[in-house]
């Protein structure tokens, strides 16, 4: 069992693996723990062993589409697939919504060799939390199935933990990718809004929303932006311009780096006390890779965020608005709740959030001539106990809506642990479209440091067999 | 926040054509000045007061 997609790629290409033989592990792993942590709403094996089949002859034919070539993957299910019907985890959906076929990241993974196993679980719409009267599973943490993982792309992000892929697709409108990153211990990129087109997936906040890889290491996720990233025009938002080398810059160094930390340590009632200690444990591992490491404080906190929070309400409820009308009882309560704070949101007020994230831009920027990278924690805590979980719970507990209004890229690495066992994630922030900088800064830490290789116990009990 | 919550939120409900529960129209009622302060906020930064927001529209498709 391989945990990261560069030492599956690695091992196929010395031969020591095959690309059916990574698709049946990550599978086995499905059939022996799925039941109990609801990473996955449907399952492709015959579709996936066919392409990875598909994918071993290639290699064996000397033809190599690059490091996701025979890599497993999963795919949030508010993305549409080929192999058939997106729910976005809610009875409201048209079925018919997708039958386009796959979405264009879909199709960029495919074109790259990747093996598609399935559609991973979700808050309802992206939004909300689990709800145990609908006939979808409950995701679980995989350090602690007591726990949340995280969402909205909470499969996705127990899937890498779990092992039941290597990487995935999740999506992010105020921090849904990385939420279960900094939860699950995995390593999870929000990049610049634009950057990856969202063609073919259910919109939760149209000027919010972005699709992005998770996997367990900053440099797998720099493989899988390497193929997301492009413009496409069908997604109004996208934007046309270059691609960088985000591989070739990963050296493991941050010399002439200047980051500056805010540790928001202010800003959650759920902060747990060990979180400050831990974010500096990582900061010095920043500071020992040659960077220069110096407090800040992000302009406007508190407003931004709830820029996001206004904005992504208001938009998500134009979208959902016939059918909350005639469909009330069939959405899931947390999400019904979460989308209808929209109706109470005055247009006016709409507008001066998109004002206020112009105001924010701004600031950040000139915050930006004095640094390079931004620090902060993802989270005030680890995951959150489920039988006491609550939106507001989980709103108050994440230092990422913020980047949602402003649009940087934003990246969670593991960065240790809870005195309660759960991981905690360090969120690294780079100036618009420049994701090389920040994931060559996620890897030089993880050169330095194990915590995104560390796995739950059942990981371990797959790897010892 | 001159409005009150526990008239203004229904209202806005039925104007928007919406049927939750009694239980979730009181949370929405108990969670209304949050919202309203959270968007006061927004207000309150001054240099928001001429500043235009990007808001997606292309003449052409």
């Amino acid at each position: 069992m391989y945990l990261t997609i560069t030492d599956a790629a690695a091992a196929l290409r010395a031969g020591q693996t095959t690309s059916v033989e990574l698709t049946q592990a990550a599978f086995a792993v499905a059939d022996a723990h799925d039941a109990e942590l609801g990473v996955y709403l449907s399952r492709f094996d015959e579709t996936a062993l066919a392409a990875a089949a598909t994918a071993d002859a290639e290699l064996a034919a000397g033809i190599d589409k690059g490091p996701l070539h025979g890599i497993p993957l999963g795919v949030k299910d508010i993305i549409a697939t080929d192999e058939g019907e997106t729910t976005a985890q809610s009875l409201i959906l048209d079925r018919a919504w997708g039958a386009q076929g796959d979405a264009p990241v879909v199709a960029r993974l495919r074109g790259a060799g990747a093996v598609i196993t399935g559609k991973t679980s979700t808050m309802e719409y992206a939004i909300g939390i689990p709800d145990p009267e609908k006939p979808f599973p409950i995701p679980r943490n995989p350090w602690n199935p007591e726990h949340y993982p995280g969402g909205s792309s909470s499969g996705t992000g127990g899937g890498v933990a779990a092992g039941m892929f290597l990487g995935g697709l999740g999506t992010d409108t105020g921090g849904s990718i990385r939420f279960p990153a900094t939860n699950c211990g995995v390593t999870g990129l929000k990049q610049t809004f634009g950057r990856v087109p969202k063609y073919g997936c259910v919109p939760l906040g149209y000027s919010y929303d972005h699709i992005g890889p998770l996997a367990r290491s900053a440099a797998d996720c720099a493989a899988m932006l390497a193929v997301l990233a492009g413009h496409d025009p069908r997604d109004a938002t996208s934007v046309d311009r270059p691609v960088d080398d985000y591989t070739g810059g990963l050296t493991g160094s941050l010399a002439g780096i200047r980051i500056g930390v805010d540790p928001l340590l202010g800003h959650s009632a759920l902060t747990v006390p060990e979180l400050a200690a831990v974010l500096d444990g990582a900061t010095a591992e920043l500071r020992a890779a040659g960077a220069t490491v110096t407090p800040i404080e992000l302009p406007l906190y508190a407003e931004l965020t709830a820029a996001t929070m206004v904005g992504m309400a208001a938009e998500a409820y134009a979208y959902h608005r016939p059918d909350l009308r005639t469909r009330w009882d069939d959405y899931g309560a947390g999400t019904r709740m979460a989308v209808s704070a929209g109706a109470l949101i005055p247009a006016g007020d709409y507008v001066q959030a998109q004002r206020v994230r112009r105001v924010g831009q701004r600031k950040v920027a000139e915050l930006f001539t004095e640094v390079d990278l931004i620090v902060t924690p993802t989270s005030a805590c680890g995951g959150l106990k489920l039988e006491k979980l609550s939106f507001d719970d989980i709103i108050d507990s994440l230092h990422t809506q913020y980047w949602n209004a402003l649009g940087n890229p934003a990246m969670s690495v593991p960065m240790g642990f809870t005195t309660d066992g759960l991981p905690l994630g360090m969120q690294i922030i780079g100036r618009p479209f420049d994701e090389a900088s920040v994931l060559a800064a996620g890897h030089a830490y993880q050169q330095r440091t194990s915590w995104h290789l560390r796995v739950p116990d059942l990981v371990a009990q797959a790897l010892a067999a | 926040m001159d409005a009150d919550p526990a008239v203004l939120v229904p209202a806005l409900l039925q104007a928007a054509g919406l049927t939750p529960s009694q239980e979730e129209v009181a949370t929405m009622i108990a969670d209304y000045p949050g919202r309203a302060a959270a968007i006061e906020s927004l207000y309150a930064v001054r240099e928001a007061r001429y500043e235009e927001p990007d808001l997606v529209f292309r003449a052409l498709l």
